[in-house]
């Protein structure tokens, strides 16, 4: 379990995490979802230690350092591989690094989204450049698999191609953090939503939960955050009117 | 020989590339140095009259300190090449950040120091070889220096002169 506890992150006066505490338990598939600058990236940051945060990180009871990073693998937007390396290389890579590498699992998703493995990541279009950073999050063997914005330029069949493969081939144990905006797409993948404004938790809930109580991640969202679904309507209205 | 460099060069580098800059700059600065034996002979010359047909040494006349003629330059491309070689770990760590956010997966490797062997490793073996290597040279043309050059034309305290050099750069 990822626990986190009393977490707050500060940049240069600005609160970009506040006194956060959340837990994340082992075999979930949690969506991340809150606008841009809410937290999201910060607290993923935090976990992996890039960051340096007030409170408390634990991995399985224990503090996260070298000796159980490897637990946890990542896979950002921004991507984390090495442009001058091709696809093989980074397998090589990371069989020397981390020792419950998936290797399997690399080929197989290599095969399905039939990435070349002999060309430099650099030479990915950016669509295959986000596939094959969680690719390697995925087939690292890590028990938390954090992912921010992991989908950002993929046309949406890729995604939907994602979701499916992703649901299929994830262990019970494997736990997924996913960062993402796009809300409807991840509904019917995740399991939990946690939801994050200001540097706070202003949701977190139970997508089986929500079922029961028949409403829905989309509409649990506009409510948790205040969504007034006529502020466009009444914004036309406005400029329409001016404009006579 | 690939294959240990390999490992001591950021992920992604070639190592024939790598160690192709690394022996170039080494070896640019070692036959700079080699000019030191241009500026011996000249200063020798100099100690003559040339009569076309026959060369007469100039009367009380003496050679030149051996700091003075190592003073022209001769190292100045092992400094050159050591300044280049602390750019290369800045530039190391910079591939990092460059295009894609590598120095995530860096940094959470179960090696900690993964990072700074492969951004630090090769600049700095390149920094102790060139030292060693320009004061074995330094110590070679001090023999050449000593051994070609008549005892009578000698001026006294040549190695006390040298580390006044080395040390205060002439400047005492």
């Amino acid at each position: 379990m990822i626990e986190i506890k009393n977490v707050t992150k500060k940049y240069s006066g600005k609160t970009a995490l506040d006194d956060i505490s959340i837990s994340f338990p082992r075999g979930e598939i949690v969506g991340l979802f809150g606008e841009n600058g809410a937290g999201k990236t910060t607290l993923m940051k935090s976990i992996l230690g890039f960051i340096k945060y007030s409170g408390e990180i634990t991995l399985d009871g224990e503090k996260i350092t070298n000796k159980n990073i490897a637990k946890i693998s990542f896979a950002t937007s921004e991507h984390s591989f090495f442009f001058e390396l091709n696809a093989k290389g980074h397998k090589e890579f990371y069989k020397s690094h981390f020792n419950t590498f998936n290797e399997k699992r690399f080929d197989a998703l290599m095969d399905f989204f039939e990435l070349d493995k002999n060309k430099k990541t650099k030479n990915f279009s950016t669509g295959q450049k986000n596939q094959f950073e969680v690719i390697l999050a995925l087939s690292q063997g890590a028990d938390y698999i954090l992912m921010d914005e992991p989908f950002a330029g993929n046309d949406i069949f890729n995604r939907e191609d994602f979701y499916k493969v992703l649901s299929g081939i994830l262990e019970p144990n494997e736990t997924v953090i996913l960062s993402t905006h796009l809300i409807e797409e991840v509904s019917e993948f995740i399991g939990r939503a946690v939801l994050i404004h200001g540097g706070h938790i202003v949701g977190d809930k139970n997508i089986l939960e929500l079922q029961d109580e028949g409403s829905n991640l989309v509409e649990y969202i506009k409510s948790t955050y205040n969504y007034h679904s006529d502020r466009v309507s009444k914004a036309i209205e406005l400029l329409s009117g001016e404009e006579e | 020989m690939t294959d240990k460099i390999k490992k001591i060069i950021p992920v992604g580098y070639k190592p024939e590339k790598e160690l192709w800059i690394y022996c170039s700059v080494i070896l640019m600065a070692i036959l700079r140095s080699l000019f030191y034996f241009i500026s011996y002979y000249s200063a020798y010359n100099n100690m003559f009259h040339d009569y076309g047909d026959k060369m007469v040494l100039i009367e009380n006349i003496t050679m030149v300190d051996f700091c003075n003629i190592i003073a022209d330059g001769t190292f100045d491309v092992f400094k050159v090449a050591i300044f280049i070689f602390l750019a290369m770990i800045g530039v190391n760590y910079g591939y990092h950040y460059r295009d894609s956010k590598s120095i995530y997966t860096m940094r959470r490797l179960p090696n900690k120091y993964e990072l700074h062997i492969r951004c630090i490793a090769l600049p700095l073996t390149a920094i102790i070889i060139s030292i060693i290597l320009s004061f074995a040279l330094l110590m070679v043309f001090y023999c050449h220096y000593m051994t070609v050059t008549p005892d009578e034309l000698l001026l006294p305290a040549q190695w006390e002169k040298l580390w006044d050099y080395i040390i205060y750069g002439g400047n005492r």
